[in-house]
């Protein structure tokens, strides 16, 4: 930090540099900035169709495999202790989801191996 | 033009309520019936009936499917002649009584003697999946399904895409994409066609543009698509290229654009600005 | 093949309830303005006028039907009940009548069967019937004895005696609370509603029906065969009216212009001349 070498009774004068550093360190908005402000509320409107796609892509995919998010959530605990068994897994980033590719469905897991468990026994 | 054969059974349908199945039974119907051919409409909402008064005959009805699977009356007797073409006629549903007054055995044999004298039998559906659709659907071997670019009405019609994929009757099925508001797809506000299209993974019958002239028309009782003159509501025009798509031709779809808001033009300044 | 049969095309026009005859020419001119602006009234339209007790000279109806010739439409018929608007009319090679039809008859004049009679109505209606036989089914009774007689007061003032059925020997449901569409209220008897019949209700009585209220929905009285029946109510508007083996229905179009009349009376339906008529129920004493 700058201001520490300076003495105790320049205390005012040290508090108004402080201020002066922060004001001139602080990310000043600029044009640009507020422009993609704006941009972004306008687009940030016109996603009201992207939300309506992408809400209605998941809601039909749990629809059509008869899946609901706590179903998938219980297959996700089962799994993992399945695995668990083999492998030791990192379960806090371990993600199961459906999606969807054309005319299929498909149920994703993506989960992160630490190590064999022959390797720890 | 009309053909010996047997008469098509095309059943109109959407799951949800309100998104204009019998608007476009209604219309589609008198498309049809406008190019020559023997079309009956028949209404299978038992209990809450409305074909009638879209098409203006509600005053005309004497007899409906009830009194005809019971026996009342003669089936003949029961056809209420649209007051415009005397090649449409509407197979009325009973008002007071409710859904289980009618079954699909009773429904294919009332469509099977329908189908001797006509080319194009147009069923419309009651909302739901349960007695009243099964109804509807029973004696069709085609359909059509309704949905409006809202997630609720999409999401319907996948189910009952899925209801009719599972009957082995029904050989195709096509959607028309009814309230279609070309400046809200314009400003990203509402799914597009095509974002329907995918979603569903159906193939398009028509677009229906929102059109105030739809609820004129059903005020006075004449379908829209039976407006005359030069120059008639895009809706008219975009029921009249359903009903050549359905009978064979290869007709383009709808250009549904309008003028840029200006709104628009201030916007897309903004983004040459900022880029 | 677009050629669409308009065999309906006919307008009736109500300047009846106008101030005065420059206040009939100024609505008629805003309606036909508005029709034309919205092209809903094509060519080869029928316009008819009602122009109830207004008095038009030949002038102001020359004025009127230039007006409506001019669209390419035609004028035919005008109802009036002044001697001097009718004379007006002749003279302009109008066809002149008291009072406009309230319904259209869709029965015969002639009686029938109760299926006899659909197919006649049908007939009128152009349906295929030709090769029909008449379902079996068991015929209406006779119409209940004794009949009495009843003088009535017609809209031209003149007094008629009519025969008529009270159907006094049959029992009177009495129902207190409205009906709505899709409900039936179905009698051996007499029925009386206190409320409104909504469209969409059906009301189907042996004897005369009476609704202290609206009839908007249908209403069969007489159901097993008696002509004589009567349906009564505060305001008629009915989907159909069906009183015996006759059925009439609401006419297609009817443009009311103008305010309506503050107070009317109440309405009666009878069968005379063959076909349903609507009265003003005015009880002589």
């Amino acid at each position: 930090m700058p201001t520490e070498g300076l003495q105790p009774q320049n205390n005012k004068l040290v508090q108004w540099w402080v201020g002066l550093f922060q004001k001139l360190s602080a990310p000043v908005p600029t044009p640009t900035d507020t422009k993609t402000e704006i941009t972004d509320k306008v687009d940030g409107s016109a996603s009201a169709k992207d939300d309506a796609k992408n809400r209605l892509k998941l809601v039909l995919m749990h629809d059509r495999t008869q899946l609901s998010p706590s179903l998938l959530e219980d297959m996700r605990d089962e799994l993992m202790e399945v695995i668990s068994k083999y492998v030791e897994i990192d379960k806090t980033t371990m993600d199961l989801c459906l999606e969807q590719e054309s005319n299929t469905i498909a149920l994703v897991a993506n989960i992160q191996v630490v190590r064999g468990r022959e390797a720890t026994s | 033009m009309a053909t010996k054969t047997e008469g098509r059974v095309i059943v109109i349908t959407s799951g949800k309520g309100g998104v204009g199945k019998t608007t476009s039974t209604a219309n589609i119907g008198a498309g049809l019936a406008r190019m020559g051919y023997k079309v009956v409409l028949i209404d299978t909402d038992i209990g809450l009936r409305n074909l009638d008064i879209l098409m203006g005959l509600e005053n005309r009805i004497v007899y409906n499917i009830v009194d005809v699977v019971e026996e009342r009356c003669k089936l003949a007797q029961a056809l209420v002649k649209d007051k415009r073409m005397p090649n449409l006629c509407l197979l009325p549903a009973a008002q007071t009584r409710d859904k289980s007054a009618l079954t699909p055995e009773q429904m294919n044999s009332v469509v099977s003697e329908l189908k001797k004298e006509h080319d194009f039998i147009l069923i419309d559906s009651p909302a739901g999946i349960e007695q009243g659709f099964q109804n509807a659907v029973a004696a069709a071997s085609e359909a059509i399904v309704v949905a409006t670019p809202e997630m609720s009405s999409v999401r319907d019609a996948d189910r009952i895409i899925g209801l009719l994929e599972t009957k082995e009757e029904i050989k195709n099925y096509k959607l028309v994409l009814n309230r279609v508001r070309p400046d809200m797809i314009k400003a990203n506000d509402m799914m597009d066609v095509d974002d329907v299209l995918e979603i569903l993974s159906v193939k398009l019958l028509g677009i229906i543009p929102e059109d105030q002239d739809i609820i004129i028309s059903t005020n006075r009782g004449e379908p829209v698509v039976l407006r005359e003159g030069e120059k008639v509501p895009k809706a008219t025009l975009a029921y009249r290229n359903i009903a050549k798509r359905i009978s064979g031709e290869d007709v383009p779809f709808l250009e549904l654009e309008t003028p840029v808001p200006w709104m628009e033009k201030v916007k897309s300044l903004f983004k040459f600005g900022a880029a | 093949m677009s050629a669409i049969e308009d065999r309906e095309r006919v307008v009736l026009v109500d300047l009846s309830h106008a101030e005065s005859s420059a206040d009939a020419v100024r609505q008629l001119e805003a309606y036909l303005d508005q029709e034309r602006s919205q092209k809903r009234l094509g060519a080869g339209s029928r316009i008819e006028l009602n122009t109830g007790d207004l008095l038009l000279t030949p002038g102001v109806l020359a004025k009127m039907t230039l007006a409506i010739r001019k669209l390419g439409l035609s004028v035919e018929t005008l109802y009036s009940v002044v001697p001097q608007t009718q004379q007006s009319a002749l003279d302009e090679g109008l066809l002149v009548r008291q009072k406009p039809p309230n319904y259209m008859s869709i029965g015969a004049p002639r009686k029938f069967s109760p299926e006899q009679f659909i197919n006649q109505a049908y007939k009128d209606l152009d349906l295929p019937f030709e090769n029909l036989s008449s379902p079996e089914r068991t015929a209406g009774s006779e119409p209940q004895e004794p009949l009495t007689r009843l003088s009535v007061t017609l809209d031209d003032g003149t007094r008629e005696e009519v025969e008529r059925n009270p159907g006094l020997s049959l029992g009177t449901v009495f129902y207190k609370q409205n009906l709505r569409s899709g409900q039936v209220l179905e009698a051996s008897g007499n029925i009386v509603v206190v409320g409104d019949a909504h469209s969409g209700s059906e009301i189907l009585a042996d004897g005369d029906i009476l609704v202290w209220g609206f009839l908007g929905g249908i209403a069969h009285a007489g159901r097993q065969g008696n002509d004589k029946s009567e349906i009564r109510a505060i305001r008629i508007e009915a989907v159909q009216l069906r009183i015996g083996h006759y059925i009439a229905r609401r006419p297609d179009r009817l443009f009311k212009l103008g305010q309506a009349k503050k107070h009317r009376a109440p309405e009666v339906a009878r069968v005379r001349d063959g076909e349903i008529q609507i009265y003003e129920d005015i009880v002589e004493r």
